[in-house]
């Protein structure tokens, strides 16, 4: 089985485990954008998102530079990576257990010629 | 974005009824509930919305693979919803929904990997609304 960072993943899943925070990842992935610009479509106020976006930055999701008296704020994508290997690890091991469960069933069908293995 | 969710269809030739046996009764988990052949499984469960269970997974090297959760919903024989904490992911969702369909059932698996806020997370959720409230109204506008 594949081996992840525990303590990463857990910063990872918590940066993402929040909808106002998923929609800025996903304004973020249409590119740059200043806390400002974040904080418009929703209704909070300046301070309440560069919380968030301090969660995201402490996930390593989102990265922040100073230019002039705005902050701009960019999208990391590399971790998002590491999230796409837990799905692709339990896509593995659900089509194995599925594969399992299949063979069960077939081997326990009423009238199967083996009957019980 | 990449997605947070996996999903699985499969059509299995037996009925709902056996198919939701299958992913609750012990008895019957132990006999497929892990990643391949050559692998075993130890469960206990404590089938009712709010119960637990544990899988303990053995390989076929020795290595084992421990997974709890609870369960969220159990709807014989059309849904069972049950959280799934292991050793790399914790607080993932997973549903399995069964429907009627030629030649058997159709089984869908989803894995997400962030739970659905369950009532006392969504009381948690009020709370962070009011004292977002008190934020704004501390905060001047800018």
């Amino acid at each position: 089985m594949v081996e992840f960072s525990e303590k990463r993943l857990d910063r990872l899943f918590h940066g993402m485990a929040q909808p106002t925070r998923r929609a800025i990842l996903f304004q973020l992935s249409h590119g740059e954008q200043t806390v400002g610009q974040l904080a418009k479509p929703f209704d909070m106020t300046f301070a309440a998102i560069s919380k968030h976006i301090k969660v995201l930055e402490a996930a390593d999701l989102v990265t922040q530079r100073q230019q002039g008296r705005t902050r701009i704020c960019r999208l990391n994508p590399a971790p998002l990576a590491e999230m796409a290997a837990v799905l692709e690890h339990y896509q593995q091991f659900w089509t194995g257990a599925l594969d399992s469960l299949e063979g069960f069933l077939r081997d326990h069908a009423p009238g199967s010629e083996g009957g019980k293995p | 974005m990449s997605s947070t969710r996996l999903a699985i269809t499969r059509i299995l030739a037996a009925d709902r009824e056996t198919i939701f046996r299958a992913f609750t009764d012990p008895t019957v988990m132990t006999r497929w509930f892990f990643a391949g052949p050559d692998w075993s499984v130890d469960v206990t469960n404590d089938v009712r919305v709010g119960g637990d269970y544990q899988l303990k997974m053995t390989a076929p090297d020795g290595a084992v693979f421990p997974t709890n959760g609870s369960y969220r919903e159990i709807d014989p024989p059309r849904r069972l919803v049950f959280t799934w904490n292991s050793s790399i992911a914790q607080d993932t969702l997973v549903t399995v929904a069964l429907a009627i369909v030629d030649g058997g059932t159709r089984l869908t698996l989803t894995h997400d990997l962030f739970t659905t806020p369950d009532a006392p997370a969504k009381h948690r959720v009020g709370w962070t609304g009011c004292l977002d409230s008190l934020d704004r109204l501390l905060t001047p506008a800018r």
